[in-house]
């Protein structure tokens, strides 16, 4: 396995880590910027300068985005009632889960089927798509419950972030190498996905600051009155 | 190079039209239209055999793209017109991104750049509307749920249609070897990844069950931005899932299971659609749910993925997008002619506003279609594809309500005028007087200077004629169908 892969593996999910568990909003935005950086780099082989250029600005251009999420008074707590070491051992979990998974799938269906049992699952384990694989299966882990329940504010809105660029690494692991073109259409998805979720974060914001109806407390997303059609 | 260029163009003309508007409403408002004109231009200048490489792959023109971009682009440029008479601007821009996202998803003929170009272009078309241009917005406490749903929509479909297309392609995936084999677990896999891309753009186009968000959607924003957002962005999608199971898949018999939901998805859809556009009696919902009503009707396809029906998928998808692009700027034209959008408040509208009974009558024929049409063929032939004997029979009978809830709207324009309709001004054109008798330059200065008082005094007439124009568009794209 690559070891400089493996190093930005490990980097961007340390990055997710921090950003979903940090309680400073600086510190979460650091680490956001280091999942967008690193996963542009988690590409085998390497994409052309140009599309590793737009993918790298694209990720910053994402960071600079959430910035704004962030409330300008006091340091808005972003951070995960579970602390980071237990996030970290969630991502580290999902990580090995999900490149085990894949190296299963792997193996069945025939990568280094010329070579014996434990060979085979050696030779599939080196690939670098499984390490894409479980960089995604940690990132999704670690992004899905704020994604979810993360209330308003910045800490949904990484949320939001992490799953996106774990289907992005899934689609990158399980497909290969996407094009110029394709890495330049996946980068506006992801700064498409600041600017939503962070739009929506501010319009909560604004809304609840007004003392505006925006549903159940403390979730500005319910709906309070559902019409069948 | 017509092709990039139009990309570019639409691109960098909705994105700062988008970003000078909120500051500079005026330059923003000229820059978006301006855009649009090129695009208009541009789109009719587009060969179909253009071809360009660019980023590793290749965008490459066709009847389809063409169609695509010039529905699309004066659907923009005379819905931003009809903006001008009010006060907000959240469409233009929103609606060139859009464009642009379209003409690269459609033409590259990979679904991954596809989903994500849809993904990332189509999000400006629910968030502007949604939250800038929200008609009651600080009081409905529907507003940012809504908002919200339709973001997670549009972004929930194009992730999801990336991971299925990522799964199929992969060494582990049902297509990794090409088409699929008839064998019972490769047939299994393949129709679990055609039921992935149907959810995605069920997702995205608002189909039973995922249709609260567009109903809820099409209630608060102007009818001018729901093109953009509910029509062409969600027809492009489909599009590109089409092109994606001709390609990868071709023509197979699915899982009886999978082809079931598949069709139920599709039957629940033109049933519940049509009965609400039927039931509801005010402008929106009907527009809504007749949009809700197409995609239904264009989801049928994906039940067999015959070369036949995917076909008529793409005339059904093209035709239903310019014919309800056309009714959009029809409601919003009845709204600010009469200031009012229930039924109950129009009676007796025709006879004040004859332009517009004209434009419906035209978008009546565009959507209920006549045998000869391509839209009327397509309707045939995608519930044929899927639905065989008597329930198909009936089925066409249910798809074929636009004659009742379209019909509904010119009858209750035929009866006696209510108190809305008494009070609007009249649509027919008239001149103030600002020419000066004789030529000589003077009279040319004056003319000029009368012009945007003449542009305010016969606004409602104009709103029509766009309104016509736009129908007229829609009738002979319905009529004509995807070029080949």
């Amino acid at each position: 396995m690559n070891p400089a892969l493996t190093a930005v593996a490990v980097a961007v999910v340390a990055g997710a880590v921090i950003a979903v568990s940090s309680r400073d909003p600086r510190a979460a935005l650091i680490g956001l910027a280091a999942v967008f950086v690193g996963a542009a780099f988690l590409v085998d082989p390497l994409p052309g300068p140009a599309a590793l250029g737009v993918r790298i600005v694209g990720g910053l251009l994402c960071v600079s985005i959430v910035r704004l999420a962030v409330s300008p008074g006091p340091a808005e707590s972003a951070s995960s009632p579970l602390g980071w070491p237990a996030e970290a051992f969630l991502a580290v979990a999902a990580a090995v889960g999900g490149g085990g998974v894949a190296v299963g799938l792997a193996v069945a269906a025939g990568l280094g089927s010329s070579t014996t049992g434990s060979e085979a699952l050696a030779a599939a384990a080196a690939s670098p798509a499984i390490l894409f694989t479980s960089t995604a299966a940690a990132l999704f882990a670690v992004g899905a419950t704020p994604a979810v329940i993360g209330g308003q504010g910045v800490r949904r809105t990484i949320g939001i972030l992490l799953v996106a660029v774990a289907v992005v690494l899934v689609r990158i692991g399980f497909a290969g190498a996407p094009t110029d073109l394709e890495q330049v259409a996946l980068a506006s998805l992801l700064v498409g996905t600041a600017i939503g979720t962070v739009a929506l974060a501010r319009a909560s914001t604004s809304a609840v600051t007004a003392g505006g109806a925006t549903g159940r407390v403390g979730d500005p997303f319910a709906d309070p009155a559902e019409e069948p059609l | 190079m017509t092709l990039l260029a139009l990309v570019l163009v639409t691109l960098g003309g909705g994105v700062a039209s988008i970003l000078v508007v909120p500051g500079r409403l005026r330059i923003g408002t000229a820059l978006g239209l301006v855009t649009a004109a090129l695009a208009v231009l541009l789109a009719l200048l587009l060969p179909t055999d253009d071809a360009v490489a660019t980023g590793g792959a290749a965008l490459s023109s066709s009847g389809l793209v063409r169609l695509t971009a010039l529905g699309w682009s004066i659907g923009t440029l005379a819905v931003g017109l009809l903006e001008l008479a009010g006060r907000r601007r959240v469409v233009t821009g929103p609606a060139l991104v859009g464009l642009a996202a379209a003409i690269v998803a459609v033409s590259v003929h990979d679904p991954a750049t596809g989903f994500a170009a849809l993904g990332g272009g189509g999000l400006a078309a629910i968030l502007m509307p949604g939250l800038v241009g929200w008609r009651g917005r600080g009081a409905d406490p529907a507003h940012l749920p809504t908002v919200a749903r339709g973001t997670w929509a549009v972004l929930g479909s194009a992730l999801l249609g990336i991971a299925v297309i990522a799964w199929a392609a992969s060494p582990v995936g049902p297509l990794a070897n090409g088409p699929p084999t008839g064998d019972p677990a490769t047939r299994a896999a393949t129709s679990l990844a055609v039921l992935g891309i149907v959810a995605a753009v069920a997702l995205r186009s608002g189909l039973i069950p995922a249709h609260v968000w567009a109903a809820r959607f099409t209630e608060g924003v102007s009818p001018l931005a729901i093109p953009a957002a509910l029509v062409w962005g969600p027809a492009a999608f489909m599009l590109v899932a089409l092109d994606w199971g001709q390609v990868a898949i071709g023509p197979m018999t699915l899982d009886p299971v999978v082809r079931a939901l598949i069709i139920g998805a599709g039957v629940a859809s033109i049933v519940i659609g049509g009965l609400a556009a039927l039931l509801h009696d005010d402008l929106e919902h009907i527009l809504g749910y007749s949009i809700l009503q197409d995609a239904g009707v264009a989801i049928l396809a994906f039940a067999s993925l015959h070369t036949e029906a995917a076909s008529a998928a793409r005339d059904w998808l093209l035709a239903s997008a310019t014919v309800k692009t056309a009714l959009a700027a029809w409601v919003a034209a009845m709204r600010s002619t009469f200031g009012a959008h229930r039924l109950v408040d129009l009676r007796g509208w025709v006879n004040r506003a004859p332009a517009l009974a004209v434009a419906i009558g035209l978008i009546f024929l565009g959507a209920v279609g006549l045998p000869g049409m391509a839209i009327f063929a397509a309707r045939f032939a995608l519930i044929g594809s899927a639905v065989s004997g008597w329930p198909g029979t009936l089925l066409i009978v249910l798809a074929l309500s636009p004659v009742l809830y379209l019909g509904r709207v010119l009858a209750i324009g035929a009866g006696q005028p209510s108190a809305a309709v008494m009070a609007a001004p009249s649509a027919r054109p008239r001149w103030r007087g600002g020419r000066e008798a004789g030529w000589s330059g003077r009279p040319l200065r004056a003319f000029a200077g009368a012009l945007p008082a003449e542009i305010r005094a016969n606004r409602t007439a104009l709103i029509a004629t766009l309104s016509i124009v736009l129908a007229v568009l829609a009738f002979g794209v319905a009529i004509v169908g995807v070029p080949d």
